[in-house]
């Protein structure tokens, strides 16, 4: 089990899709989700919209949602000496951007490196946190090489590159929120027909780290009674502060929150403790940070509850998440579209 | 253009205030629309009917300006800023309010770098009385409209935001000639405060497609952001700004139609700001957006200056995508 999560990991994780280029992962999708859906349709934000209906003709229908996209950067202007002006796509960690390595997403992929000042050139006192007008690609092309392949508004990304370390802990840019999105797939890849209680829209979705937008638009033209929103939340760890994290290998979280559905949450917690399923519980109190936000609040209102995974080192290159709690949140999800009492 | 450019923006109409505008721009679209409306929120729709794919373009008919708050025993009049109002740029400049009658702003004496909440407008009243009778509380008001050319092709005055969105549209409009495209020209309201007349609008539209019209900034002015977009360079094709990214699709699809007509063209990644693009993507079910941008210096001052080549190519754009999207 443990074998196939990680292939469809390692599969998503390959594809650039910085927020609004969820597009390039279309054929991938596709593939990973074989004919386990009855359909699988782009939405005009660019999410993906995967539905199995249950055989019960009567079926409500539950949304189930994880983004695609992950942040990145935007080439502004091509500049002499090879260097690539950028904007942040989403909120990047600029501490951690210097000397990073990226691939820029002109007519053909292109290795570039994040600039540094040395410490040895840094004046005294100065911010050790770099703005993001300060920083540029270097690419090692000239001006004139770099005008054929790049244009201004080229996508730039993090390097695509999965590492396992030990103790099921793997590592690359973008597992917020494809672990989640890795979870969703297998488990309903997992589930019959004859044992859904739900009709089931999975939304992959678009532009989360720009306004968590993508998720709400789907949900409007859905119409779902519930969404389960899945996303990843901070995990513990030396320098986090515990009261608002979650542990790794604790197994998927269950979110609190003002902004999610109580009676809908208290179902969920109820029916892991009936089936002894691994999870833990997280409160946050006001916004979940998530696409529970904006889709609460799509067309007529829906209930929500959220589920997130405990992941490491959010928004940078090296994001890291735990297989077994990516498993915990395929087992949720499996007896949440079985046997949830919703 | 330019006359049609001088009517819109003698118009004063301020964020909420746009039925002036409306009326002024239902004068010139009248004879080649099949319908026109206007809904609860004041938009104004205007559509070229066909049986082919929605595409709503978008441009705002309001401007920045000021309310008229308080009216103070020497007759000077406290106002409060409607949108993005640099102080810098209002400061010591002239103003007419929706009545037509002419004052300037003034920041307190002494005061090195003005704040908007400590200016006045003197309409040279010499009592309060001699004041209210001019001036009620709530009047607008809007910094004096003006066009006149530099040079060349170069234009400076106001508010060519987004006055010159508008009147692109209108020429389009009036170019657009046989397309099975269903054709919606939608001059929004309330845009300087929030994007929020587009937002209704695309939600009762309800297009396949958006493409809002409207005024970029240029990174080739002492101390402005970083952007490579260049006044006289031509239209712009949006990419992103800091309200939306745009559909990569769509973006691809204008730049080819651009690159087959040859309309000269930028590509337009804006840093600070954002248009309509951003409402009617998020409306309903969502669209894919982009938008069209005419490279702008100075903007929200009252010496925006454009180049007219640029705008000649936003109307050449338009009307292309109208016909061929």
């Amino acid at each position: 089990m443990m074998e196939k999560i990680k292939s469809t990991l390692v599969a998503l994780c390959e594809e650039m899709t910085v927020s609004g280029y969820e597009y390039r992962a279309e054929n991938k999708i596709r593939e990973l989700c074989g004919s386990a859906f009855d359909e699988i349709r782009v939405s005009p934000l660019g999410s993906f919209v995967l539905v199995k209906k249950s055989k019960n003709k009567n079926a409500k229908r539950l949304l189930i949602d994880a983004h695609l996209d992950n942040v990145g950067m935007m080439v502004t202007d091509i500049k002499k000496g090879g260097f690539l002006s950028v904007v942040n796509i989403g909120g990047l960690d600029t501490r951690v951007l210097p000397a990073t390595e990226v691939t820029v997403y002109g007519k053909q992929e292109i290795y570039g490196l994040v600039t540094s000042t040395p410490p040895h050139l840094r004046k005294a006192g100065a911010d050790s946190v770099p703005k993001m007008d300060e920083l540029y690609i270097d690419t090692g092309y000239s001006l004139e090489e770099l005008e054929k392949i790049v244009t201004i508004g080229d996508p730039v990304g993090y390097r695509l590159k999965l590492t396992e370390m030990e103790n099921g802990y793997v590592t690359t840019s973008g597992l917020d929120d494809k672990a989640c999105v890795c979870a969703i797939i297998e488990a309903i890849k997992d589930v019959d027909r004859d044992e859904l209680k739900y009709d089931i829209y999975v939304t992959v979705s678009a532009q989360e780290e720009t306004g968590k937008n993508g998720s709400a638009r789907s949900a409007f033209e859905i119409e779902p009674d519930i969404a389960i929103i899945t996303d990843v939340n901070f995990a513990s760890g030396d320098g986090t502060p515990e009261h608002e994290c979650i542990k790794c290998r604790g197994g998927a979280a269950v979110d609190i929150s003002s902004l999610t559905d109580r009676a809908l949450t208290r179902n969920i917690i109820k029916l892991l403790k009936d089936k002894g399923i691994k999870h833990q519980i997280i409160c946050e109190p006001g916004k979940t940070y998530t696409n529970n936000e904006g889709l609460l609040i799509s067309g007529k209102g829906v209930r929500t509850a959220v589920l997130s995974v405990p992941l490491k080192n959010m928004h940078t290159p090296c994001e890291t998440v735990n297989l077994e709690d990516i498993k915990s949140l395929k087992e949720i999800i499996k007896a949440i579209v079985t046997d949830g009492e919703l | 253009m330019l006359e049609l450019l001088k009517r819109l923006m003698n118009v004063p109409s301020v964020s909420g205030r746009e039925d002036k505008i409306r009326e002024a721009i239902v004068r010139e679209v009248e004879p080649y629309a099949d319908e026109i409306s206007c809904d609860p929120v004041g938009n104004l729709i205007v559509r070229k009917k066909g049986t082919g794919k929605k595409i709503m373009f978008c441009a705002h008919m309001d401007e920045i300006g000021f309310f008229a708050t308080y009216i103070d025993d020497e007759g000077l009049i406290k106002v409060n800023a409607i949108g993005g109002i640099s102080a810098l740029a209002a400061a010591y400049t002239e103003v007419v309010s929706e009545n037509g009658v002419r004052g300037v702003i003034i920041p307190e004496c002494g005061k090195e770098m003005p704040k908007v909440e400590n200016m006045y407008i003197d309409i040279g009243a010499k009592t309060k009385k001699q004041a209210q009778r001019r001036v009620k509380v709530g009047d607008f008001f809007v910094c004096a409209p003006s066009i006149r050319r530099l040079s060349g092709t170069r234009y400076v005055g106001r508010p060519f935001d987004d006055r010159v969105g508008c009147a692109i549209m209108i020429e389009a409009l009036k170019k657009v000639k046989e397309t099975e495209n269903d054709l919606y020209f939608v001059f929004s309201t309330q845009e300087e405060v929030g994007a929020r007349g587009s937002k209704p609008a695309s939600y009762s539209v309800a297009p396949d497609i958006g493409i809002a019209i409207d005024v970029t900034g240029t990174g080739d002015k002492p101390g402005s952001a970083k952007m490579a977009v260049k006044l006289g360079g031509g239209c712009t094709v949006k990419i992103k700004d800091s309200g939306v990214i745009c559909s990569p699709e769509l973006v691809k699809q204008m730049r080819e139609i651009a690159e087959e007509n040859k309309v000269k063209y930028q590509n337009e990644v804006l840093i600070y700001g954002g248009t309509d693009a951003s409402s009617i993507q998020v409306a309903g079910k969502g669209a894919r957006v982009s938008a069209i941008s005419v490279p702008t210096a100075f903007i929200h001052t009252g010496v925006e200056m454009v180049d007219m080549f640029d705008v000649n190519e936003a109307v050449k754009l338009t009307a292309l995508l109208a016909e061929k999207l």
